[in-house]
């Protein structure tokens, strides 16, 4: 899985995971930022499942 | 998820209000959100003429853009002030925002009001740079606002609860006493509004994404280690476990602001000897700041 958090690039190996497991897994939660689908722009909302092949865009708010 | 209103695919979800939206449904409840902040407080009209304070981050570029696309005349004020690796970005965008929406922006450069940069003031007269750059923001918005009815600032949820916090944790009387999404024009001092102040920063995030606005990122360099943020965090913390608790908190203080804070007379304030600025003193802070600046260079 590709991620880009504030144009840092970076690639994880990751089976299945919800964006809300995901967003806690890096520290983060669904109240602290929101995941953009690199592919087409659109917001994922926190239950939508990714897998190995999705590449996203992590959004924080600025202070976290 | 499914939007909640019309059943379409959802973009938006947020936790506060357990509530998932599409964009469109997303974007028209929040503009209205804003209308509805700025009729209740009767900040101002269609008529006004409204100076925006626009930094080049999300939520000076969100509320210039909620502002237009709602009608409203404005026009707006950029402060370069100058921080390295920062400043010039900034600018950068908000010039961009302005030149693509065909919209009048002012920008002023804080060397040429003040004669050093930020960082420099602070360390001359040995404060906070966040308390130094408030300060002369303010001073030079008033300035700049003088033909204007009114100026409107992009302070959201996030900002007002966690000052709220903060000012009760010290038991800040004065401050609290004048916290309000609208403070009224006074002497030389302009009307200041706040119509995204029950609007969270996530929300304000989530409005930007969707309509494409490019903004600035990162905090401050400065602002490492401030209390603001340290407080943001916090609040954020029990927002998380407690889902509208900031909302709640802060709406609760504005609605029933008289039960918690007696009703302050009102300020002696005096024109400033130097500039005409209304202070406390007989020489406004900005003034005083401008002597030492000054001083040191000699």
């Amino acid at each position: 899985m590709r991620i880009k958090i504030n144009s840092r690039l970076i690639e994880l190996d990751i089976k299945r995971v919800s964006v809300r497991k995901l967003l806690q897994d890096l520290g983060l939660n669904e109240i602290l930022a929101l995941v953009i689908d690199a592919e087409n722009g659109k917001i994922l909302t926190p239950d939508v499942i990714l897998d190995n092949s999705s590449s996203i865009e992590i959004r924080k708010l600025p202070f976290v | 998820m499914k939007c909640r209103r019309c059943n379409r695919e959802a973009q938006v979800y947020l936790k506060s209000y357990n509530i998932s939206l599409c964009k469109e449904c997303f974007l028209e409840l929040f503009k209205r959100k804003v209308l509805s902040t700025i009729n209740k407080f009767s900040m101002f009209s269609f008529k006004d003429k409204i100076l925006v304070a626009v930094s080049g981050g999300k939520d000076s570029l969100c509320l210039w853009d909620v502002l237009v696309d709602l009608g409203f005349n404005t026009e707006g004020l950029h402060i370069n002030l100058e921080i390295e690796n920062h400043s010039s970005s900034l600018e950068e965008i908000a010039k961009k925002f302005a030149s693509k929406n065909n919209l009048k922006l002012r920008v002023i450069n804080i060397k040429d009001v003040l004669g050093v940069d930020i960082k420099k003031a602070s360390r001359i007269s040995k404060r906070e740079p966040c308390r130094i750059c408030g300060m002369v923001k303010r001073y030079v918005i008033n300035k700049e606002a003088e033909y204007f009815d009114c100026v409107v600032t992009g302070h959201n949820l996030d900002d007002e609860s966690s000052n709220l916090l903060g000012n009760i944790l010290q038991w800040k009387k004065g401050y609290l006493g004048r916290q309000a999404p609208l403070l009224e024009e006074y002497g030389s001092l302009r009307k200041k509004a706040k119509p995204l102040c029950f609007i969270s920063e996530l929300e304000i995030l989530y409005y930007v994404s969707l309509k494409n606005i490019d903004y600035f990122p990162y905090v401050c360099p400065l602002s490492k280690g401030a209390s603001s943020l340290f407080y943001k965090n916090i609040i954020n913390q029990i927002e998380y476990r407690m889902p509208g608790t900031k909302l709640r908190f802060y709406k609760g203080f504005i609605e029933d602001k008289e039960v918690y804070i007696k009703k302050e007379s009102k300020l002696e304030l005096i024109p400033c000897q130097r500039c005409g600025y209304l202070t406390v003193n007989k020489i406004c802070n900005f003034c005083k700041l401008k002597e030492k600046v000054e001083a040191s260079s000699k």
